[in-house]
Formats: C-alpha cells, structure tokens, sequence
C-alpha cells in the first residue's frame, strides 16, 4: 500500500500550510490536464519558490551541436518556454539566516532525495536546492513545513526571504538586536493582502550597525538599520536600494522610525508599491524605479498619508511584547580559549574563522562553504555538531557560509577538529579565498559566463598562498556574477566581476567585465563600476596583477579603494589593457571555453560561420569607439563633472546604435535619424531584444536620447553610466546575432 | 517480514569505489561527462554536468540525466560512482535493483576505458553498496533491511556469481538505508559482472 508524506506528515504540519500545499498539488494537477494556462501555473509556482534552471527550454549547446532534450512529458509546460520534466532549483527561505539543527536535517533530506545531494546558501540567506522535478515539490513543501519552514514568497513578485545580520545578538558593535523585528517583520509580510499585487520583487534587510556590513541594508528594497534615540529603540530606514543591472543606493527615508511604526510603515509602503509601482514593464517596476521616478519626497508623502489610513492593526505592536523570544540560551558556560591542545591548522582558522562575542567566554566560529555548497551528509554532521556544541543557533551569512553562535572558546580547537574531519575546516572566511558567486552558467537561465567556475578556479590558485599573503589582499573581497543582473553582488566587492561575451572572428569568447570602486563596509557603501572586459581565462591575472600593483603602490594604511580613488580608473584600465587582448583560436583555443566547460563556449545556438580569421568588421571597430566613450564617462563621473559624464554616457550609446544601423543600412549623425532607424530595425524586430530582459536595454537609449538629463545629481549620473554600459553590452550580444 | 512499502522503492544508489582514488583528478571527469552527452554514450536522456568538485567530501562530478544521476562521489565513503536512479523503470523490486546495477557497472566499465583513465581508474568488484533513497518507502531500521534482503539477493543473484554478504552500514535512523555488499569469492574486474548481466 503507497504511503505519502502527506499521511505521514499529517499531524506535524501546520493546517494552513498544509491547504497551501494541497492547493498547489491540485494546481499540478490542474496544469498537467491543460486547465491552468502556462503563465498562471508558473506565477504560481514561483510564489512557492519552483524556478525555472537552465536548459528548461529543451535545447541544450553540447559544444558540438544543439541537442533536443526529449523529455517523456513532451510538450506539456510548467511556464512559457519551461518544460514540464526539465530540472528546476527549489529556493527555500531562512528568514535572518536563522537554522535549527532539525530544520537542516531536513532539507539535508530534502537535497539527497529530490535533488544532487547538494545544500546552496545565496547571497540572500535562502537555501537553494537543484535539479529538483516540479512533482516532487509538495513533498519537499510538507517536510519542510513539519519543521517550520516555508518556501512562501521565495520567488515571483513577493516579499522575498527578510534578511538580517548573522551576528545579531551578539554582535560587539550592534546598537541592538534586530532578530526579534526581523522575525517579525517576515511573520507578518508574508501572504499579507497587500502584499500580494506587486509588479516585481521586494527585498527587506536588517543590520545592527552602520557600519558594519552584515545587513547589507543600502542594497534593498527597504532597509533597517538599528537606532537609539533618547533611550527609544527604532530604525534608521532606508528605501528603494538594489542591486539588478543598474545599482541603486537606498535613499533615506526616515532617520528614525519608533519600533512600533516599523510594520505599518512596510504596510503603508507596500500599499503605494502594490498601487502606483510599474506592473507592465517589469524591467522599471522594482520600488527604486517608483521612488525615482515620483522622486523621495512625494514617495515619502504618499507613503504617509498611506500609513495615516492604515486601519490599527495588533500584529503592529504584538511582537515588542516579548522581544527575547529570539534570544538563545546559550548551551555550555563560556570558558576562554586558554592552554588546549590545538590541531593542526587551528591558528589559522581561529585568525579567520572566529569572531570574539560581545559575550564574554563566548565565539562565533564560520563554516567556510566553498562556493556556499555542502553535501547532504555534511548537513547532518553540522547539525550534530551544532546540538553538542551550542545547541540550537546557527546562521546563513550573506557571504555564503554558516555561523555557529555561542561556542565556548574553550570548545573551539575540538569544533575545528569535527569540522576538519567533515570535511568544512578551511580557513579564509570572509577573505579574499571567500569568494562570493551566483550559480552563473551551471545552473542559470541568465548566465552569460562561469561564475562558478571562475570562482572556483581564483579560490583554488588563492587559498595555497594565502596565509602568506599581505593582510591588505587578503581582505579583500572577490564577488563573481554569471550575467549583469548582480546576484552574485558584484558590486559591493573590491574586485567584482560580472559575465558578457566578446567575439573574434566567428568565434563567442567567454569574457568578464572587471569592477572596482565597490564597497562591502557601511552596509554596502558605494558601488563599483566596469572598467574593462576581459576574456574569463585571464582574470586571474587580473586578480594578480592588481593586487601586486596595490601591495606595491599603496601609501601607508591605505585601503584597496582609496588606491583605487586616488590612481583613478584610467590607470586601472591602462593596467589591464593588454589582458583584454584574445589569441586567435588555433593559437590558444581554451580561451574560447569558459572555466570548468569544455564546451565550445556558445551563448546561444550560434554556429561557427565560414569566415574564422582575424578580420575586424567596422561594427567591431564602432562598438569598441561606444566602449571607449562610455568609459570616458566614468572618468568624467569620477571627476565629478555630473552632467559632462552624462552627456558622454548618451554620446557612447549613440555611438553604438549609429554602429549596429550602418551594419544594415546607411545612416548619418543625425540623432532623430539614428534613433529612428535603431527603433525600426533592431528594436521593432525585436533583434535588439535579449531573451530575458526584453527590450529593456533599448528602453534606455531611447529615454536617454529622447529625455536627456539636465543637472544631473550624482546617482542619476551613475545611473545613466551603468545604463550605457549595458546597452553597449546589449549591442556586443545583438552583434553575435547579425 | 513483509514491508509493502518496499514495493514503491524507486529511488535509490548503487556505489562500486575506486581502488586507487588518488591516481585521478576529479577535473578530468568533466570533458568525459561532456562527451558521453555529445554522443548519448550511456543510457538516459542526459542533460547536463554538475560539478562539485570544489567541495571535500562531496558529490565530485555528476553527469545529470533524467532518469538517473552518474557521480564520481565522495559523499558516500571514498571515491567511486554512485549511480542514483530517480525515476521508476518498472517492473519487480528485484529487476529494478538489477537493472541499477547494470546501468553503474557499465558506467564504470566505460570509465576504465576513457583515454583520460585507461590503467589508472579500476573499480573494485568484489563488494558494492546499494543505498534506498526513499526515506518514506525504505526508512532506515532493521524491518526495512530485513525485508529488502529478498529482493537485494535476488537482484544481487544476477550480478555476482557467488554468495555475497550484505551488512546495514548505519543504525542512525537520519540516514538512508544503506547496505554493504561483499562478494564472499574474489571477483576480477567490474567487466566480468557486466557481462553476466547481458
């Protein structure tokens, strides 16, 4: 007789997640006997966490040939262009990163039944699983649940996973701790009416302090920073931060919100998202879209009125009644490190691993992921560890590794020996071996270049020299993204890099852009910009060259970014120059796969043409010219000529739009005359479209040329450079098409 | 004892380890994988190759189908390939087991003779492990093992060609049933048994 998880579960998960599961089983159902459309199941399934992974179309590039995957559900769809059997990632939420030993057994389960074995933590706290079949999902839902976990508003235009510093509580420079409002927060969000009819995504974080960056409260879509003021604790809170293709700063909303007014004011906010954000085209309906667009002050006015006409709500203030429910109680008395016998390998991952509580006796020690995976296994081992040595706390960081919270420091050279044995004893976190990526072309529909693989490769030449390294690189931080889209946070990081794609000859060259300028600390201070592309196989010469240049040039305690500030990006594109330069492919063929693919590297069904050579057409010439004045632009941008740099910013887009219409019919320098044409024969057709962003990238040449920016501020000239940087990455993509 | 369950047991690994795990890279699996989908080398509808070959003690480097999984795994005890069957492939509890067994011992006999591998990369024939991934049909306890033993050895029958002996690994009741099979007479090579399966 078939058992189900749903009979075994029964009396373990709690009646209105178990009617959402129910629901959705029928809503598979439903799908598979063609009475729910494509779009509506996919909406549906991504509001459960269910996405899409790459390949899902059915055609797969095996480096020789596109192969049809013939799947035995044939036609039938989960979504547009997603097949019914192809594999799809599972993205679970972990508010606050916060984890219980049984909830990791769980989805240590979860991993080695319905997926590869594999646990991912993201860059957003969440837990993602791979290779997962969309009929396995309600059980993975019912067994999660039964430990008090939901996959909720993981995905889709939702509230997504609530993220919080993993130090909060016991953090030695946090003003309080934000896990009780964070906790709350989420409770209280998710499956909200008002939360439900958003356009797009809306990402909430937490942090501690200002200073630190554990919240990475500037890169959200709201963002709390922890306040006292005149002995009342509340919020510094932010708005319409992001990442995405063009980052944005949050702008400060309110220098201190009371406590009590954190809920209804997400609420209020929610309310004017849900009603004014943009709902057609998702590629300007994020809240930093809305608040620029209406400007701060009038979001800020509309916001409150909103909130002035909020019915009183108890959840408001429930919460603050019992803020210590989140606190942890410690499992062992803490007991300084002092005299043990320490392992080999202890010392250098005491230096790296382990941050001193605020506590005292006490110690936080991190689990260094590689590339944020553990095996299954791993996960049951860690949970073991996690119920002898401090009972119940651990924590996701946002770097991609785990966090066990009140060790004894006494007990640390023997939690160092259990994580060697499994495996999960290297040292480095938070260094410049801790690299931070997205799943990139392994697993992403969006991924344009290896990000894994590019990590993997930098954490392997890295990690044997970096006990020796200067303190200055070693920490720095590395964070890697497959496409533009930043998931990997690029960014915020030292030395970021995000995927694009050159050609030479007929051949697509696996390349990625090099940023600098970022900011990891203040909660994500500033943000990088691109100075140079350069094919995958050489940035970790990038990575060298640039560090021995830093270690060599620095002056006194000066940090990676003030070099970099001071020696301006020109000298930083000047340094690189001869790295962007691609062999010819009987030269060195293995610069035209990527990193750990030995595929011929394709971003997409691209074949190889007749004419392989080094000709240079015109239109490579031309794209090149649009490259180098959008370059121009930073420069200017860096020396704060606001308007100068967007006006360099519009030429280079003109530039490379004159350069694609030339490529198909003649056109002078007129603007209304380019843009006219680039509308008619590359927009229009849609040969300008990316497959995912649409015609997003257009749509920003055509509001810079048709709107041009007139006393620009700061972040709208950094806008208008990422814009044109992306569009001429655009017209790289679209060249590979012509 | 009967456990009717078991009848629904789909999911589950078979494991045969390599002899000499340090005579070969986990890199070198990957263009292998690569080009037994540009050719549909092994049975399957093939999709892709995970590598996880980053991560100690991890599941190294999969070749992803839809039916099953091929890794060279060093999750699941030393390196060796773990095949993991995700689908039902019908049929009695026994004929699937066997046909899992077929299906990873010509994996590995295709191993052994890439030219990345060739007299590098053998596997041990004498003993294997055979894992239930299926903690609601096959939860790890003694009335699970002692019920699959039926079947294990009817399965087992056909692969080997004299008695074996099956041994439950782990009592933890987290894990998944996980049984270690030892031929009780030496076995040449991973071909041999292979071939016995036709």
């Amino acid at each position: 007789m078939s058992l189900t998880w749903k009979e075994k579960l029964a009396d373990k998960v709690p009646a209105d997640l178990a009617r959402e599961i129910e629901i959705f089983e029928n809503e598979i159902i439903l799908r598979k006997q063609g009475k729910i459309d494509e779009k509506v199941f996919a909406e549906t399934r991504l509001r459960r966490g269910a996405y899409g992974q790459r390949y899902d179309n059915g055609q797969r590039n095996d480096g020789l040939k596109t192969q049809s995957l013939a799947y035995p559900s044939a036609d039938l769809t989960k979504g547009p262009m997603t097949l019914w059997d192809a594999p799809g990632m599972q993205r679970i939420k972990i508010p606050y990163g916060g984890l219980t030993p049984s909830q990791l057994e769980a989805l240590s389960e979860c991993a080695e039944e319905y997926s590869d074995g594999i646990l991912h933590v993201t860059t957003r706290q969440d837990i993602q699983l791979h290779y997962v079949h969309i009929e396995d999902t309600p059980s993975i839902f019912r067994r999660l649940a039964a430990v008090g976990i939901t996959t909720r508003e993981a995905c889709g235009n939702t509230v997504r996973n609530v993220t919080g510093c993993p130090l909060a509580g016991v953090c030695s420079t946090e003003t309080f701790d934000i896990t009780p409002y964070a906790k709350a927060t989420a409770k209280f969000l998710l499956g909200h009416k008002d939360t439900q009819n958003f356009g797009r995504k809306f990402k909430v974080a937490f942090s501690g302090c200002a200073e630190n960056a554990c919240g990475l409260a500037m890169l959200h879509d709201v963002g709390a920073v922890a306040r006292v003021k005149d002995g009342k604790r509340g919020f510094e809170f932010y708005v319409g931060g992001g990442l995405g293709s063009v980052p944005n700063q949050a702008k400060l909303f309110d220098a201190f919100l009371p406590e009590e007014e954190l809920l209804p004011m997400c609420q209020a906010m929610s309310r004017v998202f849900a009603r004014l954000g943009e709902k057609k085209n998702r590629n300007t309906a994020r809240l930093k879209f809305l608040v620029n667009k209406l400007g701060l002050e009038e979001f800020r006015k509309l916001v409150l009125e909103e909130r002035k006409a909020l019915p009183d709500d108890p959840a408001w203030t429930a919460y603050l009644k019992n803020l210590k429910v989140t606190d942890e109680k410690p499992l062992k008395p803490g007991v300084a490190l002092n005299g043990q016998p320490r392992p080999e390998g202890f010392d250098a991952w005491l230096k790296t691993n382990v941050y001193k509580q605020r506590q005292a006796g006490y110690a936080v020690a991190t689990v260094t992921l590689p590339l944020g995976d553990f095996s299954a296994r791993q996960a049951r081992a860690l949970a073991d560890v996690a119920r002898k040595y401090v009972g119940e706390p651990m924590r996701l960081t946002v770097e991609q590794n785990i966090l066990f919270r009140w060790v004894s420091e006494a007990d640390l050279p023997a939690l160092y020996g259990e994580l060697r044995a499994m495996g999960l004893g290297e040292p480095g976190a938070g260094s410049i071996v801790d690299i931070t990526a997205c799943p990139g072309t392994d697993t992403c529909k969006l991924g344009i270049s290896s990000s894994r693989g590019l990590a993997g490769e930098l954490r392997t030449r890295l990690a044997s020299r970096m006990m020796a390294m200067d303190e200055a690189v070693r920490g720095l931080k590395i964070k890697v993204s497959g496409c533009f889209n930043s998931c990997g946070q690029h960014h915020i990081a030292d030395l970021g890099f995000y995927g694009v794609s050159r050609k030479k000859g007929s051949w697509a060259v696996p390349h990625f852009q090099v940023l600098v300028g970022g900011q990891f600390d203040h909660n994500a201070g500033a943000y990088g910009l691109a100075v140079i592309a350069v094919p995958s196989k050489r940035i970790p010469e990038v990575v060298d060259r640039m560090t021995e240049s830093f270690l060599r040039e620095r002056q006194k305690a000066e940090t990676f970014q003030g070099w970099i500030k001071r020696i301006g990006k020109a000298k930083v594109r000047a340094m690189l120059e001869d790295l962007a330069a691609i062999p010819g492919h009987d030269e060195n063929p293995s610069f035209f796969s990527d990193w750990r693919d030995p595929r011929e590297y394709s971003n997409g069904d691209m074949g190889i043409g007749e004419c392989a050579g080094e000709v240079v057409s015109p239109l490579d010439f031309g794209l090149a010219a649009a490259e180098r004045e959008a370059f121009e632009a930073q420069l200017t941008l860096e020396a704060g000529d606001y308007q100068k740099a967007s006006d360099q910013a519009v030429n280079s887009m003109v530039t490379a739009a004159r350069e694609l219409v030339t490529s198909k019919t003649p056109v002078g320098d007129s603007r209304a005359d380019i843009l006219r044409e680039f509308r008619d024969k590359f927009f229009e057709t849609k040969l300008f479209w990316d497959p995912f962003a649409g015609g997003k990238f257009a749509q920003y040449f055509f509001s810079a040329v048709e709107n041009p920016p007139k006393s620009p501020s700061s972040d709208a000239a950094h806008r208008l450079v990422e814009e044109a940087q992306l569009f001429i990455e655009a017209a790289h993509s679209c060249r590979l098409k012509l | 004892m009967p456990l009717e369950t078991l009848m629904d047991l789909h999911k589950f690994c078979v494991k045969f380890f390599a002899v000499d795990p340090s005579a070969v890279r986990l890199d070198a699996f990957i263009p292998v994988y690569h080009r037994w989908i540009q050719k549909q080398a092994v049975e399957g509808m093939l999709v892709d190759v995970a590598d996880y070959g980053h991560l100690p003690q991890g599941p190294g480097v999969m070749l992803i189908a839809h039916e099953a999984d091929y890794g060279m795994d060093s999750a699941e005890g030393p390196l060796g390939l773990l095949y993991t069957r995700k689908t039902s492939s019908g049929g009695r509890l026994s004929d699937r087991i066997a046909g899992g067994f077929r299906a990873a011992l010509g994996a590995c006999v295709k191993l052994e003779n890439e030219p990345e591998f060739q007299g590098r990369l053998k596997f041990k024939a004498a003993g294997a492990v055979f894992i239930a991934n299926d903690r609601l049909n096959a939860p790890n306890s003694e009335e699970t093992f002692q019920a699959l033993r039926s079947d294990l050895a009817a399965a087992l029958a056909m692969v080997y060609p004299s008695a074996v002996e099956l041994r439950r690994i782990s009592t933890d009741p987290r894990s998944r049933l996980t049984v270690q099979i030892s031929s009780v007479d030496p076995v040449s090579d991973v071909s041999s048994l292979l071939a016995r399966l036709g």
